[in-house]
């Protein structure tokens, strides 16, 4: 059952970008981890299926958390606050469906107005496609679950 | 005297297409000398993959060929086995299927229409970009592919990739709740999907004439999605099993996607084929509608393709809105299917076209071939033609970028599936 969120909405919505694929559920994996730890109830937790989904839910939410799984050369498992122009460096042309990857859908999802006024991007870095994602998620989910919350904080200040 | 004037033009990576391909371009005094797509992306040996596994695990694996058009996949796999093993689904199973099907027209149609081909006939270089003016346009798009991923969601229980489809039926029949949910939202689609047409109607397309084969299946009585016999606007009428008798799969140098030729002839497939050979097959509402916006199939203007696929986005909603109404629980979701060995052969209307499957079934029920023919492939050489006959007609003399643009937008327009394409792999082995 979906849980009931508050009406107003200063929700801060974190967002798991993934796939089916190898090391590209990452995301989700994170997604999945967060959802068993406890939270305020305007927390809500989404895996985002492609990035072309990701403009509808940022649509109704004050404040975003964006989790991908990004190859950056740094150690597995590290994350990486990213902005926009270090996201863009990281999309590939090739690194989604129709070309269209998330830093498209930032752009046109801030060209329609609905960009949340609070974002924050986390590249959680793999070295590789093949590395095994169940792994990387136990590793890094305590550290994104702090990052979150440090996230929260700044929002209250 | 007339400035002779050579222009080679190469985009090294198609924009805003499924896939990787290529474009070469050579224009030399006014004449197309060479023009090729090039398909580089590597083969997926899918056929292969599908070797020793049986009948229900294929339909899960052909799913993962495409995330934009699985449900296709994995209808034209089930209408294989399904036909070889002398299954007789029930009604509600046949109607639920075509919905499932409608949901993946939907959001395929609308993600193409507002995220890849709009931009190019609005003079924008990207949906973002065509959002900061046509936001009311593209948040319309957003939300009727939103809506068609859901109703792909309802029976497939994800929208990429979905796990629902098995030889006989559904694992699993959605809930009377869930069911009316999404009947409500059908319902209040339609006003968008009314408003879809009018703008795809209003849109500036150029008036490029050319002539050409379309290639769609034909139902007795339906627009065709599940089921029907193969035609062509040039007579051919054929059952799905004759297919190999009339249309050759071949490989060349430039494309790790096999062409295809009808009568050894280019053909097209794909909503604007679809159209052109059953828009009696429209709902009389659609037909009026049509009439009032003063659009006319069958047409000849490849550029047509976008009102096309608008069109069937209003047939879909309708559809779905009229197949889900009074929607009750069946009592089974699935009938028992008793595989044997054989040829299994089907061919479904996937959102970008014709999809045809072939099955070499052993006496285990196991797989032990299997040839899938997809849409982009059969598309390769009428969108090579298309380029060379529509940039005669753009005129030769315009600049590279413009030139460049218009190709590309010529390749977009077909909304090429490349990933698709590029499934097999021709081995040639030596043993010694």
């Amino acid at each position: 059952m979906n849980k009931q969120l508050p009406e107003h909405n200063n929700i801060v919505r974190v967002i798991g970008i993934g796939s089916h694929h190898g090391v590209d559920r990452l995301g989700w994996l994170l997604c999945d981890h967060l959802k068993n730890m406890h939270w305020p109830d305007d927390i809500d937790i989404q895996n985002c299926r492609n990035p072309a989904q990701l403009t509808e839910l940022l649509r109704d939410c004050d404040s975003a958390v964006i989790i991908d799984a990004v190859i950056t050369g740094q150690e597995a498992g590290q994350i990486i606050a990213l902005g926009m122009h270090e996201l863009q460096l990281c999309a590939g042309k090739h690194s989604s469906s129709h070309g269209f990857n998330v830093s498209d859908a930032l752009k046109l999802t801030k060209a329609l107005g609905q960009l949340p006024n609070n974002i924050a991007i986390f590249g959680i870095s793999v070295t590789d496609a093949t590395q095994n994602a169940d792994e990387l998620s136990q590793i890094t989910g305590p550290a994104l679950q702090q990052a979150i919350r440090e996230f929260q904080q700044s929002l209250a200040r | 005297m007339t400035e002779q004037r050579n222009i080679s033009i190469h985009v090294p990576v198609l924009a805003r297409v499924e896939g990787e391909g290529a474009l070469d371009l050579h224009i030399r005094n006014g004449i197309i000398e060479d023009l090729k797509l090039t398909i580089f992306e590597p083969p997926r040996l899918f056929e292969k993959f599908l070797e020793r596994r049986e009948t229900d695990q294929v339909i899960d694996m052909v799913a993962r060929i495409c995330g934009i058009c699985p449900v296709a996949y994995q209808m034209t796999a089930v209408h294989a086995f399904e036909a070889l093993f002398d299954t007789d689904v029930t009604p509600w199973i046949r109607d639920m299927r075509r919905v499932f099907y409608c949901g993946e027209w939907l959001q395929s149609h609308a993600l193409h229409i507002h995220l890849l081909a709009a931009p190019d006939f609005l003079g924008f270089n990207n949906v973002a970009e065509m959002a900061a003016q046509h936001a009311t346009e593209v948040r319309r798009g957003l939300r009727l592919q939103a809506l068609g991923n859901d109703l792909i969601a309802l029976f497939g229980a994800r929208s990429v990739h979905p796990v629902g489809a098995r030889c006989g039926g559904f694992y699993h029949a959605p809930d009377v709740n869930s069911v009316n949910a999404i009947h409500q939202r059908l319902l209040d689609a339609r006003e968008d999907a009314t408003e879809l047409l009018r703008w795809t109607a209003a849109l500036p397309i150029a008036d490029d004439h050319q002539h050409f084969v379309s290639v769609a299946l034909r139902h007795e009585h339906e627009y065709p999605m599940n089921k029907g016999r193969i035609i062509s606007s040039a007579g051919l009428d054929i059952d799905v099993n004759e297919y190999d008798d009339h249309f050759r799969e071949f490989q060349i140098a430039h494309s790790t996607a096999l062409y295809s030729l009808l009568d050894e002839q280019v053909y097209l497939v794909g909503p604007l084929a679809r159209m052109n050979l059953n828009h009696d097959r429209l709902p009389p509402a659609l037909q009026t509608l049509l009439d009032e916006l003063d659009i006319h199939f069958p047409s000849d203007n490849m550029f047509h393709s976008i009102i096309a696929r608008a069109a069937e986005i209003w047939l879909v909603i309708d559809e779905a809105i009229r197949l889900l109404e009074n929607y009750t629980m069946p009592q089974q979701a699935a009938v028992a299917c008793k595989p044997r060995s054989g040829i299994a052969i089907a061919a479904t209307e996937a959102p970008r076209g014709l999809l045809w499957h072939r099955y070499e079934l052993d006496e285990h029920g196991l797989v032990c071939g299997a040839r899938i023919v997809p849409p982009t492939s059969q598309n390769q050489g009428r969108i090579e033609q298309d380029i060379k006959q529509s940039l005669q007609a753009f005129g030769l003399d315009k600049d590279e970028d413009a030139i460049r643009l218009h190709a590309e937008t010529v390749i977009r327009n077909y909304d090429p599936c490349i990933s698709c394409a590029t499934h097999f792999l021709r081995l040639n082995v030596h043993s010694e």
